[in-house]
């Protein structure tokens, strides 16, 4: 019985595991002031995920950056949270994208070069943070996480649930600490 | 664990394993219609919120694995029970083999006919002349967009170039006029000239269109161009798209703009939205185009699991109904080997109301009467062993009691067989009990008692006598018996003839005891008669000597002689008759409590001083008690002994008398051995029998009187042969606790 429990359990979370894909958060930097995060997502787009939005799909990813003062004992407090995203769709009328980056708060841009719209959807360059309350003398964690947020596809292909990981990503979390001459 | 307890726990199992499929089934049906119904109705909801979604699908997913582990563990479970050879696992094989053979092929080839339809008809979907038609329609789209665009920026340059090259200067009408007729010409909807301060100085619109639908462009376009850069774009509004070029007019190569010419086309609503129709057509059949595979994986992998389902539970209702059957067999057969062994409490606990169920029912019923007449039987049973015990009681009852009784009894059956013998028919027929039994008296009896009992039987049948007494004389020991034979002819209440019975009784000391009667009365009728006149025969003989025996001459010797002999003969005669008569008039022992030895040496002491030629030895037991005996009795026995030793020895020889006493038996012994010539074997028998006599001078009667004596005191006495030679009587008398 026991042996069957972990196999269904295992099964349930065979998905899970393979959605959890090969993208990756690289390329961190972090600058002073105010708090800025720079970083790139490797591998973000997959070939499917390529077509998806060449085929017109509105995709995003979702980016969560977060601060989390570090304890020895006790579990690390999160100070800070943000989450921005990026949003691409193809007018395959006028063949061109529309990439509308969160951060910057500008208007969306219309671009027609695919390789040019991988790299402003996966990078997130000089992005301010502002954390409150980060004291000198502690010590705090970045964490960085990317994800794709799944695509809506048409009528019941939705219920395939091992098709998710054609059109979807996440991330692990990308742990660094937060150097102190970046807050002291 | 017994077998009761692994019958229990299996049955546990097998009901925990129904109860589980009974809630897997129905709870897959259900969470599938479930999913359908949520997945419709969730409509616009992304998936990422659909969490619900995807754990019922998953749920859905275990339970079917769950399924699918029972249906497998059943089927591994029947393959290790072939193997093993449990019964009943033949027949389950086969029928779970049928019902798989029976769904299989049919949902096997429904299962590939759809997945081919599903594949055609997909492929069908995205075939390529539709993927062409919407990437024709698209691009027609396109182009008409593209077209535009070329048209308009075109248009801002050569007006651009014109003005410069015309030189109108200050003429404002006659650029105006310019711009109108380009206005026409290229069916725009407005034409705008900037100066190089940025300020609109003319503006050209189309009748087909008011000021509304094409607004103002914006200034930094405007300023770009007044930087010396062209620029087109699109711009959307809700009454439709505008179409915008802005080139420099560029008086000199190097100098900068004198101004810009905007030239916008109007793009109406309804042409747009046909347009973007046939490109959301196209972006949605690209992606469905992109679910192509994944569709086709889902619906195959739906189709499998149906398929999977119809086999698992064709097993399982393949197993579940050999279950049904094989299950009260097994129990059956079960139930047969242990009647069989003798347990008759064995019941099947199957409930069915098939002809299974009767099947049970009549065994555990025929096991019920089974019991019923084994009790029954039991009980007989123990009534016949009481009665056998009963009859074996009996049996042996008469068995001591004609072992007891001093009669031979002898039965034979129909056939001749000895049925039953006792130790004294035994003894008197020469034979063993035990040997004789369930043999032939053929087999069993002597020649000669063979002979007689033959004699006998053809007697009775000839005459048709029920009975038939004879007397006749069998050796036992190398004795002479007299025995009565009393043969009788068994009959059950119906006269059926069921052999015989023999009945022999010794005649032998009767018939001693009447031949010693009648020497009694023959010696006391001797003794009277002749002792009466022996007396004047002898005064007679001895006058006759004392008056005449002078007369005759003394070589005349006849007369002496002959009165001498008549006196000696007298004598003897009157011997004779004293004996005779004391053998006649025999007293009755007068016992009284005696030392034994001191007899004997009174009775030896008799003869030591007159034979000094005779060895007289002694060896007597101290131990011997004091014996309830007639002293003169018992010192006369001794006494006829040793005469007789003495008679038998001659002048020399060893008389030698010995006493014993045997504890264990309580008999004292006497032996008087002499040195002898010894009794032939012949005359041993008759040597106690009066006027038996190895002597010549003997009255026969000195071994009569010894054994009436031994007799009286209840002893024993016999004669053996002594080593090296001579012989050897030895006595044996009782010995009883006295009260002196």
């Amino acid at each position: 019985m026991k042996k069957l429990i972990i196999l269904v359990f295992s099964i349930w979370l065979l998905p899970l595991q393979v959605m959890a894909g090969t993208a990756t958060i690289t390329d961190v930097s972090v600058t002073r002031p105010p708090l800025k995060v720079s970083f790139h997502v490797k591998d973000a787009f997959s070939k499917d995920i390529e077509e998806a939005v060449k085929s017109g799909l509105p995709t995003s990813f979702n980016f969560i950056v977060e601060i989390n003062r570090v304890n020895r004992l006790l579990p690390n407090e999160n100070t800070g949270r943000w989450e921005f995203r990026h949003t691409v769709k193809y007018d395959s009328l006028r063949d061109e994208y529309e990439i509308t980056l969160d951060e910057t708060g500008e208007r969306p841009v219309k671009i027609k070069d695919f390789g040019e719209v991988k790299r402003l959807m996966s990078s997130c360059s000089g992005v301010t943070i502002a954390p409150a309350h980060l004291k000198p003398g502690q010590e705090y964690e970045l964490r960085i996480k990317a994800e794709m947020d799944p695509v809506e596809l048409p009528f019941l292909f939705n219920y395939v649930f091992f098709f998710l990981e054609l059109l979807d990503f996440e991330t692990d979390w990308h742990v660094r600490p937060l150097p102190s001459q970046t807050y002291e | 664990m017994n077998d009761n307890q692994k019958i229990e726990g299996e049955a546990k199992r097998r009901r925990r394993e129904l109860l589980i499929i009974l809630l897997v089934v129905p709870a897959i049906i259900i969470l599938t219609l479930v999913e359908s119904h949520v997945s419709t109705i969730s409509g616009d909801v992304p998936i990422a919120t659909n969490i619900l979604i995807f754990g019922l699908i998953n749920l859905n997913i275990i339970l079917l694995i769950l399924l699918v582990f029972l249906i497998l563990r059943n089927m591994v479970k029947l393959f290790i029970e072939r193997k093993s050879q449990v019964m009943g696992s033949r027949l389950r094989t086969k029928l779970v083999t049928a019902f798989v053979s029976l769904s299989i092929v049919p949902t096997v080839l429904l299962f590939v006919i759809v997945i081919g339809f599903i594949n055609r008809s997909i492929d069908g979907w995205f075939g390529i002349k539709v993927e062409d038609s919407l990437q024709e329609s698209l691009e027609l789209a396109q182009n008409y967009y593209k077209d535009i665009n070329d048209r308009v920026e075109a248009a801002s340059r050569i007006i651009a170039v014109s003005i410069v090259a015309e030189g109108f200067g200050s003429d404002n009408e006659k650029l105006e006029r310019f711009i109108n007729r380009k206005l026409v010409e290229g069916d725009f909807s407005t034409i705008e000239i900037y100066s190089a301060s940025g300020d609109r100085v003319l503006y050209s619109i189309s009748d087909k269109i008011n000021q509304n639908m094409v607004p103002d462009i914006a200034p930094e376009s405007v300023v770009k161009a007044l930087a010396g850069e062209a620029s087109s774009y699109v711009q959307t509004m809700q009454v439709g798209d505008v179409v915008r070029a802005v080139a420099p007019v560029q008086v000199s190569v190097d100098g900068m703009p004198a101004g810009a010419v905007v030239v916008n086309y109007y793009v109406p609503l309804s042409l747009i939205d046909k347009m973007k129709e046939i490109s959301a057509a196209f972006e949605g059949y690209k992606q469905l185009k992109l679910l192509k595979n994944p569709v086709k994986a889902s619906y195959f992998t739906i189709l499998l699991i149906i398929t999977l389902l119809i086999v698992f539970f064709s097993i399982w209702i393949g197993r579940y109904l050999a279950k049904e059957l094989t299950v009260p067999i097994h129990e059956l057969a079960e139930g047969t080997h242990a009647v069989a062994s003798g347990n008759l409490d064995y019941r099947i606990n199957v409930e069915s109301n098939d002809e299974i169920g009767l099947l049970v029912k009549s065994f555990n019923r025929m096991t019920e009467d089974l019991k019923t007449g084994k009790g029954k039987i039991e009980t007989a049973n123990l009534d016949l062993r009481r009665t056998n015990m009963e009859l074996e009681q009996r049996r042996r009852y008469i068995e001591i009691v004609l072992g007891n009784v001093p009669a031979g009894v002898v039965s034979i059956d129909k056939s001749g067989r000895i049925v039953s013998i006792n130790r004294v028919a035994a003894q008197m027929l020469g034979t063993g009990e035990d040997f004789a039994l369930g043999k032939n008296y053929r087999e069993v009896l002597r020649q000669e008692d063979r002979e007689v009992l033959r004699e006998m039987i053809r007697e009775m049948t000839e005459v048709g006598l029920e009975s038939l007494e004879k007397q006749m004389r069998v050796e036992v020991d190398g004795k002479v018996m007299t025995v009565l034979a009393n043969l009788n002819a068994l009959k059950d209440e119906s006269g059926n003839y069921l052999g015989m019975v023999a009945v022999l009784d010794d005649l032998t000391h009767l018939l001693k005891t009447q031949r010693m009667s009648a020497w009694k009365e023959v010696a006391r009728r001797i003794a009277h008669e002749i002792k009466n006149p022996l007396t004047p025969i002898k005064l007679s003989a001895q006058r006759l000597r004392k008056k005449y025996l002078d007369r005759f001459p003394e070589d005349d010797t006849v007369f002496d002689e002959c009165t001498m002999t008549i006196i000696k003969q007298v004598d003897e005669l009157k011997t004779l008759v004293n004996e005779f008569s004391s053998f006649a008039r025999m007293p009755a022992a007068n016992r009284s409590p005696n030392d034994l030895n001191e007899v004997i040496r009174e009775a030896m002491a008799l003869y030591k001083p007159g034979r000094k030629t005779v060895q007289f030895e002694s060896s007597l037991d101290d131990l011997v008690p004091v014996l309830d005996i007639d002293r003169d009795q018992i010192k006369r026995v001794l006494i006829n002994l040793i005469d007789n030793a003495l008679a038998a020895m001659g002048d020399e020889g060893t008389v030698r008398v010995e006493t014993h006493f045997l504890d264990e038996m309580q008999l004292a012994r006497i032996e008087v051995i002499d040195t002898g010539e010894g009794i032939p074997a012949e005359s041993k028998q008759k040597l106690f029998e009066p006027y038996f006599s190895t002597k010549k001078t003997g009255t026969g009667l000195g071994l009569a009187i010894v054994n009436n004596i031994i007799a009286d005191h209840n002893g024993y006495i016999r004669v053996r042969d002594n080593q090296p030679k001579g012989t050897r009587f030895v006595i044996e008398l009782p010995v009883k606790a006295i009260n002196i």
